[in-house]
């Protein structure tokens, strides 16, 4: 008599204890199918990744085309390479867009003082740097070469501008074939594609271009 | 059974009480008789302690809710994300009858008359003036090199059979293409069906406007950036006011072609200015690194 209340206590605890544990399952359970589901995904490139190196670096080195290219509408005359320019200046400015859009949604800085850290084994390693002039990425003019681009007009300015745009699409090749190769998120992988594929094509224009009104090429970054 | 094992230890009473509900009435009586504050609930309980042993109902009730209110809320959160992703087509394969080609990006400038595979063309080398796409209604048959150029840009081209078309149709693809940017819309000579919608790498034909894979076609391939089948130049302008105003047609030679002839002798004169310009920058570049 004394002893059947005593079990019954623990049995009450029991219960709770179960109860509690269900609860908890199923909680885990839901948290873990929405997560297998892809519900509320938010997996984001760190600043150290190559998707931010790459947006970071490309919307540098490209913002500094489209400089040149809008040199072009006041200082040039000539209809092929005022097409051209439009062309580079529009472009590169959208994909800069992108990419800084990119770089908000991901949360992080849109500059960052190491240029093309996030390339294994530097880069910069093969590319003569050592200018010190202003040239921080492979294939950017020097501001000694904008400053003589701003002084020219008519047919130098052209050959000038070809010349330098020529060594610039070369020199970021290299960074766009990285990001297409490395990049993690997929639209990254694109645009770096994108940019890999169609300045090669326009090299070889430009270069046409540029023999046609009679200059040659730079040395390749 | 009534028997209590330890009858010695001076409680007898108690041996049949506690030897189970199965006890006589005679020794419940009894007992309870002798101690009414202990025995006698003591005596009542038992019945109480073996409904909870069989089944505790609150329990299973309350795991039976927590579940259903579970699967109800997992349930709703996977049918409203379906929902949302239900009329969006997501890869081109889901637009039935659409062909897709390969043509790679990077494709030669050329101010020469291109003959293309496909008619329309959906890709391949292009003339170095895009045509006007930031939606765009010709009503002429625009030279084809240079709306192949407006698909390297990522426009949808839509093109019509001017004799087949009916004028509600005509209509209904001038309300769809008018101003919305990366479309331009014109007829075209000899076309194999009714409507015929291009972009690069892609086509679908079909033979009414109001045809619903019309809007997914321009819906998806518009400046289209999705991993596979991007358009080559993601982020370049449709933007060609010129194109706009004089568009060229089939049979037209290129502006890149008569400026080029223009600039030939502009060319030549400043060829002597040439070396002085190279020079100084090709000085530049070679003290730089």
């Amino acid at each position: 008599m004394t002893e059947t209340p005593a079990p019954r206590r623990p049995r009450r605890l029991l219960t709770a204890a179960l109860v509690a544990v269900i609860a908890a399952g199923l909680l885990a359970l839901g948290g873990g199918l929405a997560v297998a589901l892809g519900i509320g995904r938010t997996e984001q490139p760190t600043a150290d990744s190559v998707d931010a190196g790459f947006a970071r670096d490309m919307s540098r080195h490209h913002l500094q085309a489209v400089e040149m290219a809008n040199l072009a509408t006041t200082r040039s005359t000539d209809a092929d390479v005022l097409r051209l320019a439009f062309d580079i200046a529009s472009t590169q400015t959208n994909q800069v867009g992108r990419m800084q859009g990119w770089l908000d949604l991901w949360g992080l800085p849109l500059t960052s003082g190491d240029t093309m850290g996030w390339m294994a084994d530097g880069a910069m390693a093969g590319h003569d740097m050592s200018g010190g002039d202003g040239a921080v990425m492979p294939g950017m003019a020097t501001e000694t070469e904008l400053a003589q681009l701003r002084s020219l007009s008519g047919t130098p300015f052209d050959v000038m501008f070809l010349q330098l745009m020529i060594r610039h699409h070369q020199g970021g090749l290299e960074m766009a074939q990285y990001g297409q190769q490395h990049a993690t998120q997929a639209v990254v992988r694109g645009l770096a594609g994108a940019i890999a594929e169609t300045q090669t094509a326009e090299t070889t224009t430009m270069e046409e271009m540029l023999r046609a009104r009679g200059g040659t090429p730079l040395p390749a970054p | 059974m009534a028997k209590d094992p330890k009858p010695e230890n001076g409680r007898p009473n108690s041996g049949p009480s506690r030897g189970g509900s199965g006890s006589s009435r005679a020794s419940g009586q009894r007992s309870g008789g002798q101690r009414p504050g202990t025995q006698g609930k003591g005596r009542t309980r038992p019945p109480a302690n073996v409904v909870t042993q069989q089944k505790p109902w609150g329990l299973i009730a309350a795991a039976v809710a927590v579940v259903v209110f579970a699967a109800a809320v997992i349930g709703y959160a996977v049918v409203k994300v379906n929902e949302a992703n239900a009329d969006k087509v997501t890869s081109a394969d889901q637009i039935s009858g659409l062909q897709s080609f390969d043509y790679a990006s990077g494709q030669e400038h050329v101010t020469t008359p291109v003959t293309y595979t496909e008619s329309p063309p959906v890709g391949g080398p292009h003339d170095p003036e895009w045509a006007d796409c930031t939606g765009t209604v010709y009503d002429v048959d625009i030279r084809h090199e240079n709306a192949v150029h407006s698909m390297e840009h990522g426009a949808v081209w839509i093109t019509y059979d001017p004799d087949a078309i009916s004028d509600g149709d005509l209509t209904t693809l001038q309300d769809l293409v008018d101003g919305r940017s990366g479309l331009l819309l014109s007829p075209y000579a000899g076309l194999g069906s009714t409507i015929s919608l291009q972009s690069w790498n892609h086509q679908l034909a079909v033979d009414s406007a109001s045809d619903e894979r019309v809007q997914q076609f321009v819906d998806f391939l518009t400046f289209n950036t999705t991993v596979e089948g991007h358009y080559p130049e993601i982020g370049a302008s449709c933007e060609n006011p010129t194109f706009i105003s004089d568009p060229l047609v089939q049979g037209d030679s290129s502006r890149g072609a008569s400026s080029a002839a223009t600039d030939a002798p502009t060319t030549e004169t400043p060829a002597t200015d040439a070396p002085s310009s190279t020079s100084p920058a090709a000085t530049e570049s070679s003290t730089a690194p």
